[in-house]
């Protein structure tokens, strides 16, 4: 059964006005995502791979195309608009955390719920309960209270997944997560993302430029020059909790 | 989203910053504090000139002796065109209340062995009236004792203090005035110092016929008190008591007074005035330094705008508009206003209660001026954070997440 593509964007362009010129970012980009896919982006850096991820992230308008997103075209939305779209349907994990380091863990995961227009707006104590259970999830249960400087790289990443999946997005873009991180940890947080996509059924996009880490996705989609190069299935993805089990614990110094 | 969890939000941010919020309010805290003292100085001042000037009788006119060509000198040098004849055809015309003339000087008191110097002014009993100065104990003399020319007096708080032993009552004691003996009869309550700063409680009031003949051997009066029915009626009366004079003192159409009649009506109008004008002038100044704290709260946002990028960029990535980012940054700088404000109120009323304390200076803090404070700390938060906040609300997300 074809079910509605959570990502469909059709002839996707992106142009930037620079100085005298301008430059053609993306240049007619047609990809569909079906829900429950985790699917890798890859390119060099110049391809155009983050201003796709933010494209499909509504945090930029395309100059060109449509973007339908669970069916809703936003491509013509108001800044309003996508602010809403980013607060209910989108989750964010950065290379670098991007937590604000002055709150608890706990305070940082419940920020998109402040921003919600769920009606009823969740009460204080529901904002809470969720926010814990998001860190459960991520297995950061009795981290709440800490700062982000008091978590390792790791841990901060974790915390940024729990924010990522608190208000039950229907994507979670992911722009080189494990980036900042040393291989171990690095596949840590792949095996949360996983899990993420196979337990949740939430849908996956990852960002990176490492082909270890697009072989965890069953799509690898590569981008040169904003146009779309090579757009792999993958049959058997590799599963980070498998090759986690492999590798040697690492010894603290 | 809800003002409630914008304000916890702004709560989070200022406390996480303490010391440079405290820095920041400072202004505000000293621009509000100034107000508030200002205003309460100027009110006080206000409020104690006009007490002063009251307490010297209402709707008073004063109709004082002046020298002119053709007027017959005293004996005493001074001016005496004026009689007890006068104030009793004044008492005749229409909307005065009451009038009461006066006749002093200086005099030595004696009870016992002790001595007093105190202004000894002969007058009328309508004086109690017209000065509304009862006696605290005892009476003032009456009609009969005018007509009598007797020999009593009705004396004042500081005469009472320091003529008489503490504990002994004055009334129905004699006591000398000159070569006289008076029978205390009355002792006024304290009045306080008048405007100009002089004691009005070392007084000693007698009869008037007594102190024309007996005392200072005299028939003219050295000033005719005449109060009004109304403050309408004032200005009409002063001319009425104006035409009467010139008529009874047969001055021709060209000739100038030789009286001089003095309006306490338009002298406190004036006093008000002035300090009225005097508190605008101090609050102005107060308001210069809490426009300067404006701005420094401005200066200080604008920082803050620019260090949190990443934190708005954050913020905007996982769902809060621009109005909400807006919202959060304007109720961060109306906060601190108000938290300076509320800070600075206490600070300008404990100063204003200090200034009363050691300058003897009298101060109000009057509920009007808090709320202008309050009020204008919350306009200035507003003012002066609206535009770090739009500034906040305009960055684009993706350049504020890439911030460094």
């Amino acid at each position: 059964m074809e079910s509605v593509p959570v990502i469909q964007l059709e002839d996707i362009s992106k142009t930037y006005l620079m100085g005298a010129g301008h430059v053609n970012a993306l240049r007619g980009i047609t990809i569909s995502v079906a829900p429950g896919e985790m699917a890798a982006i890859m390119g060099p850096s110049g391809s155009g791979k983050s201003t796709l991820l933010n494209v499909i992230g509504c945090l930029d308008r395309p100059t060109g195309g449509r973007y339908f997103l669970d069916g809703v075209n936003v491509s013509e939305m108001s800044k309003e608009q996508l602010a809403r779209v980013r607060n209910k349907k989108i989750g964010f994990v950065f290379q670098g955390f991007n937590l604000l380091s002055r709150v608890t863990a706990a305070a940082n995961v419940q920020l998109p719920l402040l921003y919600t227009d769920e009606k009823p707006q969740p009460n204080k104590k529901e904002i809470e309960r969720r926010a814990m259970e998001a860190l459960s999830w991520v297995g950061l249960k009795e981290y709440g209270h800490h700062l982000p400087t008091q978590l390792s790289g790791g841990q901060q990443q974790r915390v940024a997944i729990a924010r990522a999946l608190v208000n039950s997005p229907s994507i979670i873009l992911a722009d080189e997560p494990t980036g900042a991180l040393d291989t171990r940890t690095g596949m840590e947080v792949m095996d949360v993302i996983q899990r993420l996509n196979l337990q949740k059924n939430i849908t996956v996009i990852i960002v990176t430029h490492e082909f270890n880490i697009a072989q965890y996705c069953q799509r690898i989609i590569r981008v040169r020059d904003g146009r779309i190069q090579e757009d792999l299935r993958v049959d058997r993805p590799r599963v980070a909790a498998e090759d986690l089990k492999e590798m040697p614990v690492e010894v603290e110094e | 989203m809800r003002l409630a969890g914008n304000l916890g939000i702004a709560l989070n941010g200022l406390r996480s910053n303490k010391l440079r919020s405290l820095l920041t309010v400072l202004g505000i805290v000293i621009g509000v504090a100034a107000v508030i003292v200002m205003i309460a100085v100027g009110q006080g001042a206000r409020a104690k000139i006009t007490s002063q000037i009251e307490s010297m009788g209402s709707n008073l006119l004063m109709v004082f002796p002046e020298f002119s060509r053709g007027a017959v000198r005293g004996a005493g040098g001074s001016v005496n065109t004026l009689t007890r004849d006068d104030a009793e055809a004044i008492a005749m015309l229409p909307y005065v209340e009451r009038v009461a003339p006066e006749l002093s000087g200086n005099a030595t008191l004696r009870y016992e062995s002790q001595t007093w110097t105190a202004q000894v002014s002969g007058t009328t009993p309508d004086m109690q009236y017209v000065k509304n100065w009862a006696p605290q104990n005892g009476s003032f003399f009456s009609d009969r004792d005018i007509s009598d020319n007797a020999l009593v007096a009705v004396i004042g708080r500081t005469v009472a203090d320091n003529l008489f032993p503490p504990g002994v009552n004055p009334v129905g004691r004699n006591i000398g005035i000159n070569r006289l003996n008076f029978t205390v009869v009355g002792v006024l309550s304290a009045k306080g110092a008048s405007i100009g700063g002089q004691e009005q409680d070392n007084v000693v009031y007698i009869p008037i016929s007594t102190a024309q003949v007996r005392l200072f051997g005299v028939n003219n009066v050295r000033l005719i008190n005449v109060q009004a029915q109304s403050s309408e009626s004032m200005a009409f009366l002063q001319e009425a008591i104006t035409n009467l004079l010139r008529e009874r003192h047969r001055i021709p159409p060209n000739g100038a007074n030789d009286f001089n009649i003095r309006n306490l009506e338009a002298v406190l109008a004036t006093v008000e005035d002035t300090t009225r004008i005097m508190t605008l002038l101090l609050a102005s100044v107060a308001g210069v330094s809490l426009l300067v704290g404006g701005i420094g709260i401005m200066n200080i946002m604008l920082v803050s705008v620019t260090e949190r990028t990443r934190e708005i960029g954050i913020r905007m990535a996982v769902g809060a508009t621009e109005t909400a980012i807006l919202t959060q940054f304007l109720v961060e700088a109306v906060t601190l206003c108000l938290l300076g404000g509320i800070i600075g109120i206490m600070l300008g009323f404990l100063g204003s209660k200090l200034i009363s304390a050691l300058a003897g200076w009298p101060t109000a803090v009057t509920l009007s001026s808090v709320l202008l404070a309050v009020g204008f700390s919350a306009a200035v938060g507003i003012f002066f954070g609206y535009y770090p906040a739009k500034k906040a609300a305009g960055l684009n997300p993706i350049d504020a997440l890439r911030f460094e």
